[in-house]
């Protein structure tokens, strides 16, 4: 019996193993997997204690969770806790705030993330579900195989967020806890029956492979190499973004020869993707400028492109020179009027590695080791952020013309410009599309208008936060299909579509100009945005912005690309006459969309005005709603089966006679009450009142539900005038009461008829599985015998 | 106070008036408990028994009125009746007839024997010879006699209800398997309880009652109950309960010979009858399971460990309805 009890221990440890992968998504080691470790190593041995003691599954289950709790109170403890461990009001607001801040870090840091204690608290919660799972897997379902759900869907979680894929060695510690968990199980379950012996009568030692696994090496030999190999014939799933920056300069291969790639500088476009997400508003800060008609401030420059989209190149170039040597600007035509502006920024909340700047920087005034990159006219930094910071900054605005643009000459083939700023993937259905909208046009900004122009409603394009994931293998080719996307995969899609144009274009990343407040704008999260800039030979990068505005959050609608959606050609929305914090007309896009704009103010959209940071409650509150449902299953099997039973209808006598018999003799079994095989319905509804536990009424429900099954089972005629659910309702009822509450609960939650069932229905698939293996490995051999002997 | 009743199930009554039969059934087994006090399940079964066109075979020790249930069933009844005492020295042709030679006529003429009549009591039937036994074996199966190739029909209804004692093995010659087995069932009476001893003390310290019995029915009404009981319906799931349950016994470890064919045919018949007494017009498991040891135990033959271990057949053929589920029929 003591063999019995390890299985669910050696589950833990494969558990345990199965979180190698989560190496790549933190910092450090021990910071996260000793508390991991310390959480599941609670939960099993409170399972393990309490199967020692003999409790049942169910009280197994509430001691696991009960030790998970004391363990997480005790590690996140807020210090109001009474004997350290008992948790409290105060602890449960702690955890609320462990939540936010890891969500506010998800958001906001790129992979690997600090093992922060929000973070390390999400993780052990999740673990610590998980670990409760595969005990009541093993334990109380005896069905240890299942145990490799929640170890995959541990494994692909982190595939899907890891930017650079997992190694396939971090697959192998996983992979060898689950075979330890099934051969430990397969060995326990045989030595049930005594010594094991092969097929001449040898006796096999434990941990020998047994001759009757034949089948299961036959299939590992065969469903192992289908899995590796079917996957790489099939065309692959598209993550839907073209949007798919990621940090060039902290990977590997990046173009880490700038100043210092810092482990945890974070990635422009998680950062964009979490702040737009973010169920809250956090103000990031004020930005006052002289300038009456502002554009939108730029922090990051995507130019490296790939199949997989554009890449955001954050270690600045070799170009790049602290701010305090000044600024080398780019040129542009005298013919174009520029104007001088200043502005200053307050940080209120933001710490981000680049600084948001209106058009072209000249000169910046701020502390801490900053760097302008002449290639991105961008400044940053990889040791200082923004937070609590304030900067003033010079910048020229131009005001392009159609007309001028349209006399620009074509970027040289041989510059550095047209050089990192025209390759384009090979895509022959971008090719097409391009070379149709630009055949008409002989200039380079006529083609540029006609791509910026494409993105219409008129064409079909709408906005969307959550876009669809196609099976085209191509990102660009589903966005374009599918018409619905949002700032990053418009500002993506059309910088390409100008690359295949041959003309030089990049995506930026920034901000947009935020709502009045005083004499300054206020800029929250939900103002980050993704444009394009398009290189203009002469007039240097030009900004265009192919979104529509009517779901960008305080737009600008540039003279030289007007949005093609808008009728009127005035733009309300940069009128520096707007009224404080009023709603922009221009914005009312889709009340449903957060990031539309379409309140009345940024308070319309909080969703929960009293948290600052990010409410990620979500992740626990899913893992244990997935707990809950899986633990709750049965209970809603057999609930659904008994509706089922007790509603056919009586114009089927037979049937509703029959089902609802088994219903009874099924609810009996489950209250332990247990009925003869050897008895007839009549002679069961004769021992029940013999026990004595059943009113008159509930004797009166056994009965008629007995006479009803009696007559449908042996008589000639069905039987008529049945009135089963009310019957079985009150020999249920009464047959509850007689019990405790603890079997009223088993029967509920854990009915052992439907457990016994399933076990039986899953070993007789898996028994047939096993027969077809097999009987394919005997055709197999008797092939490979027959060669034999023809070669002898 | 009336125990509450939640829906009622109707069905149509069988082709005999079922008050008619269940008085008739009634009126038999209160005249047989005149003379047999306490004993209504065995009177019962003896007269499901009769109903089932069986016959019975009633063993016990002496003196518990073996005889006296014989006889006063084939009183109550208002039918011939024939007894014959079976002795070592008693001929083949006692029981079923002889042709005599008729010196008037210069032929032969048939003198039927004692089993030509409708009830047939034979008491110890154990201390005949096998070949007088055997003479019953064409007519308790066939229900006809052949003497000097000519083949003579016996009454209806038929019934053989024979008595042994089985403690005085000596002299005795035990009953062959294939005569055991044409008789449908075997009931013990057993000792009667306390009051019923005393009670029968007063009845039959004065006078014989039964000679004061009279015959309650006629040959035509039990010829009329015996169609009743045929008309009784059996389920194909009582079939194969009833099939189940001899290939068990067949199948058992602790029994050398199980039940035949014949036994599960018989077993059926008497639970008709059964199922007539209470009124259902349908056999149920219950039916079979309280028949299987009078129906089948007299049957089957203990291996010699069973026997060692002094495990009756009755008690083997208990486990073996013990241990037997139900079958349920097919799912709807």
């Amino acid at each position: 019996m003591t063999r019995s009890r390890i299985a669910p221990v050696v589950a833990g440890c494969a558990l345990l193993m199965s979180t190698a992968p989560l190496i790549l998504l933190f910092h450090g080691f021990l910071e996260w997997f000793g508390p991991v470790l310390v959480a599941v190593a609670c939960v099993v041995g409170a399972g393990h204690c309490l199967r020692i003691l003999h409790r049942g599954g169910l009280v197994q289950t509430v001691g696991m969770v009960a030790a998970l709790g004391v363990a997480v109170t005790l590690m996140f403890r807020s210090g109001s806790e009474p004997l350290g461990f008992v948790p409290t009001g105060a602890t449960l607001t702690h955890f609320r705030t462990l939540a936010g801040q890891a969500g506010t870090q998800v958001a906001a840091e790129a992979i690997p993330v600090h093992a922060s204690d929000g973070m390390v608290f999400v993780l052990v919660l999740c673990l610590g579900i998980l670990a409760i799972l595969t005990d009541q897997l093993v334990a109380t379902f005896s069905s240890p195989a299942l145990v490799g759900i929640p170890m995959f869907v541990l494994y692909v979680t982190v595939v899907a967020i890891s930017p650079d894929g997992v190694p396939w060695v971090l697959f192998l510690p996983g992979a060898v806890g689950y075979l330890w968990l099934l051969l430990t199980d397969n060995v326990e379950r045989v030595r049930r029956f005594g010594r094991r012996f092969s097929g001449d009568g040898r006796g096999i030692e434990q941990w020998e492979s047994s001759p009757l696994a034949t089948t299961g090496r036959w299939l590992a030999l065969i469903a192992i190499p289908l899995a590796l190999i079917v996957p790489s014939l099939l065309p692959g799933m598209t993550s839907g973004l073209i949007d798919h920056f990621y940090n060039a300069g902290a990977s590997p291969g990046g173009t880490g020869t700038g100043p210092g790639t810092a482990p945890n500088r974070v990635d422009p476009v998680a950062a964009m993707q979490g702040a737009l997400d973010a169920g809250a508003t956090t103000e990031l800060g004020v930005v006052s400028t002289d300038n009456p008609d502002p554009g939108y401030m730029k922090m990051w420059a995507a130019s490296t492109l790939t199949e997989q989209g554009f890449h955001a190149e954050v270690a600045p170039s070799p170009e790049a020179v602290a701010v305090q040597d000044g600024f080398t600007t780019p040129y542009v035509s005298p013919e174009v009027s520029g104007t001088e502006w200043t502005a200053t920024f307050n940080v209120v909340e933001m710490a981000d590695y680049a600084l948001p700047l209106y058009g072209v920087p000249n000169g910046v005034e701020v502390d801490g080791d900053w760097l302008y990159d002449p290639r991105t006219n961008t400044v940053s930094s990889s040791s200082h952020s923004t937070q609590n910071r304030s900067f003033t900054y010079t910048y020229v605005d131009y005001d392009y013309t159609a007309d001028l643009l349209r006399t620009a000459e074509p970027t040289p083939r041989g510059s550095r410009i047209h050089q990192d700023n025209t390759p384009v993937p090979d895509n022959p259905y971008v090719a097409d599309l391009v070379a149709d909208l630009t055949a008409d046009h002989d200039n380079q900004y006529d083609k540029v208008m006609a791509v910026h122009d494409h993105f219409s409603r008129a064409n079909g394009f709408g906005y969307e936060l959550s876009t669809e994931t196609g099976w085209s293998g191509s990102a660009i080719i589903d966005f374009l299909e599918n018409k619905e996307g949002f700032c990053q995969q418009y500002a993506g899609a059309m910088a390409w579509m100008v690359r295949q144009a041959d003309i030089p274009a990049r995506v930026a990343i920034g901000l947009t100009r935020g709502n009045i407040v005083g004499d300054g704008y206020r800029v929250t999260n939900f103002n980050f945005h993704a444009w394009v800039e398009v290189y203009f030979h002469g007039f240097g990068w030009v900004p265009f912005d192919p979104t529509p505005s009517a779901n960008i959050r305080t737009p600008t609608d540039y003279d030289w690309a007007p949005d093609p959606d808008r009728s009127d050609a005035s733009d309300p929305g940069t009128n520096p006459n707007d009224p404080g914090e009023q709603p922009d007309p221009q914005t009312g896009g889709d009340p449903q969309d957060p990031t539309a704009g379409g309140g009345p103010s940024d308070s319309a959209v909080v969703l929960s005005p009293h948290s600052t940071p990010a409410n990620f409650w979500w992740v626990p509150a899913v893992g244990a709603a997935v707990v809950a449902a899986f633990l709750l299953t049965p209970a809603a099997a057999r609930v659904l089966r008994r509706h089922r039973r007790l509603s056919v209808p009586n114009s089927r006598p037979l049937a509703a006679a029959d089902a609802a018999w088994r219903e009874f003799t099924e609810t009996t079994a489950d209250l332990g009450l247990s009925i003869d095989p050897a008895h007839s319905p009549r002679t069961v509804a004769e021992r029940l009142d013999d026990l004595g536990i059943l009113s008159d009424w509930g004797l009166a429900g056994v009965r008629h539900l007995a006479a009803a099954e009696e007559r449908a089972r042996y008589a000639a005629h069905p039987p008529t005038g049945m009135t089963l659910a009310v019957a079985y309702r009150a020999a249920r009822n009464d047959m509850y009461r007689s019990v405790s509450l603890m079997a009223q609960l088993r029967a509920d939650l854990y009915p052992p008829t439907l457990l016994r069932q399933w076990r039986q229905a899953v070993s007789r698939h898996l028994g047939q599985g096993r027969r077809m293996v097999g009987r394919v490995g005997m055709v197999f051999n008797r092939g490979r015998r027959g060669r034999t002997s023809v070669t002898r | 106070m009336t125990a509450p009743s939640i829906g009622s199930t109707t069905h149509p009554t069988p082709a005999m008036d079922a008050a008619e039969f269940r008085a008739a059934a009634d009126a038999i087994v209160t005249n047989i408990e005149r003379v047999i006090e306490g004993k209504t399940t065995v009177v019962r079964l003896a007269l499901s028994v009769l109903l089932a066109e069986g016959h019975l075979l009633v063993e016990d020790v002496p003196g518990v009125g073996k005889t006296m249930l014989a006889k006063a069933l084939a009183t109550s009844i208002d039918c011939s009746v024939r007894r014959i005492q079976f002795t070592p020295d008693l001929l083949p042709s006692d029981v079923t007839g002889v042709s005599i030679f008729n010196q008037d006529t210069h032929e032969f003429s048939f003198k039927p024997g004692a089993v030509f009549a409708n009830i047939v009591v034979g008491d110890e039937i154990n201390r005949a010879s096998p070949k007088t036994q055997s003479a019953l074996l064409e007519c308790m199966e066939e229900r006809q006699v052949t003497v000097d190739g000519a083949t003579y029909r016996l009454q209806t209804p038929f019934m053989v209800m024979a008595t042994q004692n089985p403690i005085e093995m000596e002299g005795t010659y035990p009953l062959p398997e294939a005569q055991r087995d044409r008789f449908t069932a075997r009931v013990a009476i057993g000792y009667p309880d306390r009051a019923a001893e005393l009670a029968m003390l007063d009845v039959h310290g004065a006078a014989d009652p039964l000679a004061e019995l009279q015959p309650v029915v006629d040959a035509a009404t039990i010829a009329r109950m015996i169609g009743a009981v045929r008309s009784i319906h059996v389920s194909d799931a009582i079939k194969e309960y009833a099939v189940a349950l001899v290939t068990a016994t067949r199948q058992a470890p602790d029994l050398r010979l199980g039940a035949s064919p014949r036994a599960a045919l018989q077993l059926l018949r008497t639970a008709r009858a059964v199922a007539s007494f209470d009124n259902r017009d349908y056999v149920l498991p219950d039916d079979l399971q309280q028949l299987a040891v009078p129906v089948l135990a007299h049957r089957v033959i203990p291996t010699s460990d069973a026997q060692l271990a002094r495990r009756t057949t009755d008690a083997i053929v208990a486990d073996i309805v013990h241990r037997l589920p139900v079958i349920s029929g097919k799912r709807r």
